[in-house]
């Protein structure tokens, strides 16, 4: 008995050595890694961390609903702007009472409860004016579209000296609820930027063009643009990581160039040093001329190693006209492909062009099936002979080309580590593919056949 | 015999177990570097409390993955939450500032969308309010504590008493 109250006496010691020996700063780091409105919550632990909250440099602050029934029942019972009203009077509280420190991390997300519009506005407008700052590295802000409201961002966030981070999100559909005056495109300077997101509908190519000369050390650029427009696209050499996808809108911008200005897409430079990419490219009506954009836009990116490429753009590529000429990817050495259709030739077309090629991921989209006849070739892919370490194919249907070019790479994959064949849902077909396979010679000894 | 060209430092920790470590690790080791920096003949052994064998072997583990560019790999989820708490201290004793903003990290995580008994048991804080006052905190922030789980698990504090 004496022995239980002692160790229990002990292990309270210990605990309160455990709080004692964090000092503030630490807890307060601790909470700088949670949304605000936890932070503020645990201003009820202890009279210790009544003020611990208020250290914090870092705000958080989302009008999300804890799960979608309530929100679903405040839309219903109109309290949606409500909802805002609280949502502001306690943000403008933590502005208030917090420490008179600078922000140095800012993200506001509004998608829920937006309604009335002008107070809405001059809310948002004011918690972003606050926090601008030379102290502000990141900066994050999301906005639900609502008809006729546009937030407009005052041109000293994007002069801030050393914003590290800049994500702007504001689209839904054809709608934006974020909009940056065209006029602010040649004032744009943020000499720190390395992250920059922008997902709104009306970037147009002058001012991301002002982004991509204001920014001289970005790496990664993750944004919409708006008509596949590439023309004097002025990327930094930093640029390592880059996402594009583009609304099916562009139809109308093509249409407008003309066939010369086609060959000024030469201009884009500097895109040798992008190392990974993933595009995803609608689909317009005039293939051909959006097409041959592509293959020229591959052909800037002559230094990529990790290519990930959607459905449409695999259409543009390897679809109508199937003899489209092929760039060749040099230093390749990771594909994720989604394939519409699984067609073997334009496949190892493909791979004929990226001799490097190690890893290579194919997915099956099932959308169409089509089952074009399998031609011989006169040469074994070269990376399928000297490099391609694994294989990975989701979504095999169990089609004959598609057997036929597993086996294929089976036979002739030299250095092959592993096969993988995932997310088949019918077993019969899992065991007849297994089966199939299994007894297929195997050019590499060491190549594993996995199923997951 | 530490010659002052030797890459390896001596650490021992409060265990009395003793680890030799690059200098190159060692100099994550603020606290460390300071004690090296300091010294006016070369130090044959640095002691370092409050740091455990256990500690060391993770820190050296995350110093391996991030000199191979995989320090995303490193992962503290086997750790239960007391073990966290012990090395995300002796971390910060060491004043490490990569592995320190890891573990920070990883704690927040593991109090995101709990209780305020939750965390209270974690940190072991002792709630010191008065009724009266821990009522008027609540009205006070209101929102904070709006439609979450924080609704403070009376009945379990209760039983802990």
């Amino acid at each position: 008995m004496a022995a239980e109250s002692n160790s229990k006496r002990r292990r309270i010691v210990a605990e309160e050595d455990r709080i004692s020996s964090l000092p503030d700063c630490v807890l307060s780091h601790i909470l700088s890694f949670l949304p605000t409105k936890t932070s503020v919550a645990t201003s009820i632990l202890s009279n210790r961390w009544r003020h611990i909250w208020k250290h914090v440099s870092v705000l958080d602050f989302s009008d999300d609903f804890r799960d979608e029934s309530l929100f679903e029942k405040a839309r219903r019972n109109n309290k949606l702007f409500e909802h805002f009203q609280n949502f502001s009077v306690f943000v403008n509280r933590v502005f208030s009472l917090r420490m008179p420190y600078p922000i140095e991390k800012m993200s506001l997300s509004c998608v829920k409860s937006l309604y009335n519009i002008e107070s809405c506005t001059s809310s948002i407008d004011t918690w972003v004016c606050s926090v601008i700052g030379p102290h502000l590295k990141e900066f994050s802000l999301e906005i639900d579209p609502i008809q006729k409201y546009q937030f407009e961002p005052p041109i000293t966030l994007f002069t801030c000296t050393n914003l590290v981070s800049l994500s702007l999100i504001g689209e839904t559909g054809m709608l934006s609820s974020i909009y940056i005056d065209p006029r602010f495109a040649e004032e744009i300077r943020l000499p720190s930027l390395n992250y920059l997101k922008l997902h709104m509908n009306n970037v147009d190519i002058h001012t991301m063009n002002g982004f991509l000369v204001g920014c001289p050390i970005l790496e990664t650029l993750d944004t919409r643009l708006f008509g596949f427009n590439y023309k004097k696209l002025r990327v930094p050499s930093t640029l390592k990581r880059l996402k594009i996808s583009s609304c099916s809108c562009l139809e109308m911008d093509l249409y407008s160039l003309g066939f010369d200005d086609l060959n000024t897409f030469s201009d884009v430079g500097n895109l040798q040093n992008v190392v990974k990419a993933s595009l995803d490219v609608f689909r317009c009506s005039d293939g051909c001329y959006l097409a041959n954009i592509l293959v020229n836009f591959f052909d800037d990116l002559s230094g990529i190693k990790h290519l990930s490429l959607s459905i449409s753009t695999i259409k543009l590529l390897l679809g109508d006209p199937v003899h489209l000429r092929f760039p060749e990817f040099r230093h390749l050495l990771h594909l994720e492909l989604i394939l519409p259709w699984f067609n073997q030739n334009s496949l190892l077309s493909l791979l004929h062009a990226c001799p490097m090629l190690q890893v290579l991921i194919i997915q099956n989209d099932k959308k169409e099936s089509t089952s074009p006849e399998w031609t011989a070739q006169s040469t074994v892919p070269n990376c399928i002979l000297s490099h391609l370490t694994y294989i990975q194919f989701k979504g095999c249907e169990g089609f004959p080309d598609e057997l036929l070019f597993a086996e294929y790479i089976l036979q002739n994959g030299l250095v092959l580590n592993k096969m993988s064949i995932a997310d088949i849902s019918v077993d019969i077909l899992k065991y007849y593919i297994l089966r199939r396979l299994s007894n297929v010679p195997r050019a590499s000894r060491l190549c594993q056949l996995t199923f997951d | 015999m530490a010659s002052s060209s030797s890459n390896l430092i001596s650490l021992k920790t409060s265990d009395g177990t003793v680890f030799k470590v690059e200098r190159a690790l060692a100099k994550t080791m603020k606290t460390v570097q300071a004690i090296i920096e300091e010294a006016d003949a070369n130090i044959y052994m640095i002691p370092i409390h409050n740091v455990f064998s256990h500690h060391m072997d993770m820190i050296i583990d995350y110093y391996k993955l991030s000199v191979a560019g995989k320090s995303k790999e490193f992962s503290v989820e086997k750790l239960d939450n007391d073990e966290l708490k012990d090395f995300l201290l002796a971390v910060h004793y060491l004043n490490m500032e990569d592995l320190f903003e890891v573990l920070t990290q990883a704690v927040a995580d593991r109090l995101e969308k709990k209780s305020v008994g939750y965390v209270r048991k974690y940190f072991g804080i002792e709630n010191d309010f008065t009724p009266e006052e821990y009522a008027a905190i609540r009205k006070k922030n209101d929102w904070a504590f709006k439609g979450d789980d924080i609704e403070p698990e009376e009945d379990e504090e209760k039983q802990e008493e």
